[in-house]
């Protein structure tokens, strides 16, 4: 298998080769185009992969999702029937891709931000709390990790930050981070900067790791568009 | 202080660095990131008068003001419209800044608003620019890229692509063509700069975006 | 008369260098600025036979069978150049026609010059895109030719098969034959946004795809405005 990503950061688009009996997994709606003979099989996009239970909590969790999210409800596995055959991925929003690893700790990313895996990877939903829903962001969080791929979209360009210590990010620009950091949410400055200040609810990250971060958010996009919209 | 822009032309993001007491002024929402140990303070810029001057340029009425408290504290910096951003040293004489694109700025800078005269100058965004005078940098964005002109003689543009100009440059606003090009030739208005100075133009035009947007809009079901 | 591309590939910009009395033609609302002595003249195309294009607003959307307005620079006295853009965010690619047929997505044509013709008069013109208000347009002719893409344009040689999703349709040239379909079975068509319409080329020749699909992109974003008047 081989995973590429053409035209970063502006709107990356994912090129993945696979052989023979390899698979990957792909939110749904994000086909662009595909080698004839690939095979497709459509599931839900929760959590675990095998039992009835399973499936139950697996078809629940993306309902929520779905309602909370907006998240699609499927995924789609593409399998090779021979080596040499391809898919490209891309998301619907405009902005970087990038292919990052899950074999030396786990990522916890935003649920909007997650593209495709390869099939180790598990899947978790978290929930980010109800004071991340409340400030206007998705509130759910994917946690991925086993041996293997990810890819992950963002709405505007990736930038990798080096936590070592603690950092404050803006909640509507936070992509994904790594392993063990951990966050809390709050605000930033006294009360009448929460008011007057634009920036609403921040999480602070502490710990030792990488945090991938976006540089643009839709509240901010919503903004400037809503006033030009006629009627 | 040390400023680096990132991501141009794409999401351009603007990276400072600030040693103990150095400051960066933004617009409010633009921070994206930064070290938990700067101090921000949010305030009516120039008084009372200033923050009513603002609000008609179209920014908010209030700015953010980060000061550092020890050597070496960041602040990641994004503007709110997906596009480029450029930094324009001042020194002497004055730029024109079309209303949303101010992000942030650093040293000894006055940002007013002014009345653009009796036309609509940027069509569909009302009648007032910001004008940006003093010493120090300036960091602006645009939705698009930024491509600048210098303009010797004459040049025209359409009105929604303007982004920035030195006052050293005179403009006239009119129509396009004729009274049928107008309607049918979907041009609007366009600015006719003349003289010797930079011009800074966006690539792209948020009124386009919004008519693109617009038959998207979920219909508001009326109450009987 | 020559084409120039600038800020490639997030925000492109199309510059047309006029030499005295050349004349670009270009969709109408895709003019940014132009240097002195440059005129402008709206025309319902070159070989107008009087039907109204019908322009509306958001996809443009062309009803096969009609022709569209076109706006006419001439660079009057001197030499002159007019700058381009399309509406949205994306990258612009330029080719030249000698005799030969581009056929583009009606949202991806820009400017040519004077000896081409732009047309949504041909028999395949509506069968791309379902409900989406998209037609491909066939331009043929000779000299140059601009056309935008949403997102990042990518370039493929079909040589066999290739199948992509309609919405991510450019342009293709002569040479690939095309076929139009569902991507069968109930499930199957949550692989695509849209209509779940996909393309399979064959043949020998160019395709141009675009690595974002407007129209999903516009539903992604339009649910998440605040609504509007009926």
């Amino acid at each position: 298998m081989k995973i590429d990503v053409e035209a970063r950061p502006s709107y990356g688009m994912a090129l993945v080769q696979l052989d023979k009996g390899e698979a990957f997994t792909a939110e749904s709606g994000a086909m662009v185009a595909m080698s004839d003979r690939l095979v497709v099989d459509t599931a839900f996009n929760g959590t675990g992969s095998g039992g009835f239970l399973d499936w139950l909590q697996a078809a629940f969790v993306a309902l929520v999702r779905r309602f909370f999210a907006g998240e699609t409800l499927f995924v789609n596995k593409f399998r090779a029937t021979e080596d040499g055959q391809q898919v490209m991925l891309a998301p619907t929003m405009v902005g970087d891709v990038v292919v990052e690893s899950t074999r030396d700790s786990p990522i916890t990313v935003q649920a909007g931000s997650y593209l495709g895996s390869t099939p180790k990877v598990a899947l978790n939903l978290g929930w980010g709390g109800f004071s991340m829903l409340f400030s206007g962001e998705g509130a759910f969080f994917l946690k991925c990790e086993g041996e293997g791929d990810m890819l992950i979209n963002a709405y505007g360009a990736i930038e990798k930050h080096a936590l070592d210590g603690k950092y404050i990010v803006d909640s509507g620009h936070v992509v994904a981070f790594e392993g063990d950091i951990r966050y809390t949410i709050r605000r930033v400055g006294g009360w009448k900067s929460t008011l007057l200040s634009g920036e609403g609810l921040v999480m602070e990250f502490t710990g030792k790791g990488t945090l991938w971060f976006q540089t643009r958010n839709f509240r901010s996009l919503l903004g400037w568009i809503t006033p030009l919209l006629p009627g | 202080m040390k400023a680096e822009i990132r991501n141009k032309a794409d999401y351009a993001s603007l990276h400072v660095l600030l040693d103990e007491g150095e400051q960066v002024i933004t617009e409010t929402g633009a921070m994206m990131g930064m070290d938990p140990a700067l101090k921000m303070e949010t305030n009516m810029k120039g008084g009372l008068l200033g923050a009513f001057k603002r609000a008609i340029g179209g920014e908010s009425v209030f700015l953010n003001t980060y000061t550092a408290t020890g050597p070496g504290q960041q602040i990641d910096i994004a503007p709110s419209i997906p596009g480029d951003m450029i930094a324009i040293e001042l020194a002497s004489g004055s730029v024109k800044v079309q209303r949303g694109s101010y992000v942030a700025h650093h040293g000894d800078i006055e940002v007013t608003a002014r009345w653009g005269g009796a036309r609509t100058f940027f069509a569909g965004e009302g009648l007032v620019m910001l004008e940006a005078s003093g010493t120090g940098t300036l960091w602006i964005a645009s939705y698009g890229a930024i491509h600048p002109v210098e303009v010797q003689g004459a040049y025209t543009v359409d009105t929604t692509h303007i982004v920035a100009f030195d006052d050293s440059l005179t403009f006239n606003v009119t129509k396009v063509g004729g009274l049928k090009s107008l309607f049918l030739s979907q041009e609007g208005l366009v600015c006719k700069f003349t003289g010797t100075g930079r011009l800074w133009l966006q690539t792209r035009n948020a009124p386009a975006l919004a008519a693109f947007l617009h038959p998207f809009r979920r219909v508001q079901k009326s109450n009987n | 008369m020559e084409f120039e591309l600038q800020h490639r590939p997030a925000y492109a910009l199309l510059i047309a260098h006029l030499d005295p009395q050349e004349t670009v033609v270009a969709e109408a609302g895709a003019m940014v600025s132009m240097s002195d002595g440059i005129t402008l003249e709206t025309s319902a195309g070159k070989k107008s036979d009087g039907l109204m294009g019908s322009l509306m607003k958001g996809l443009k959307r062309i009803v096969a069978g009609e022709s569209f307005f076109q706006n006419r620079y001439t660079a009057k006295g001197a030499a002159g150049e007019v700058t381009f853009a399309p509406t949205l965010q994306g990258d612009i690619e330029t080719t030249t026609l000698q005799g030969g047929t581009l056929y583009l997505q009606s949202t991806a044509y820009i400017c040519s010059g004077e000896d081409i013709e732009v047309t949504a008069k041909w028999g395949g013109a509506r069968t791309f895109f379902g409900g989406e208000g998209l037609v491909m347009l066939k331009a043929t002719g000779t000299g140059p030719i601009a056309f935008n893409c949403f997102g990042a344009i990518k370039e493929v040689e079909v040589n066999g098969t290739f199948t992509v999703d309609t919405g991510h349709i450019v342009a293709f040239a002569d040479g690939v034959q095309f076929r139009v379909h569902r991507f069968g079975g109930a499930w199957k068509s949550f692989l695509l946004g849209g209509e779940g319409l996909v393309c399979t080329f064959s043949g020998k020749g160019k395709v141009w795809i675009q690595t974002r699909n407007p129209h999903s992109f516009g539903e992604f974003l339009g649910k998440k405005l605040p609504p509007r008047q009926a």
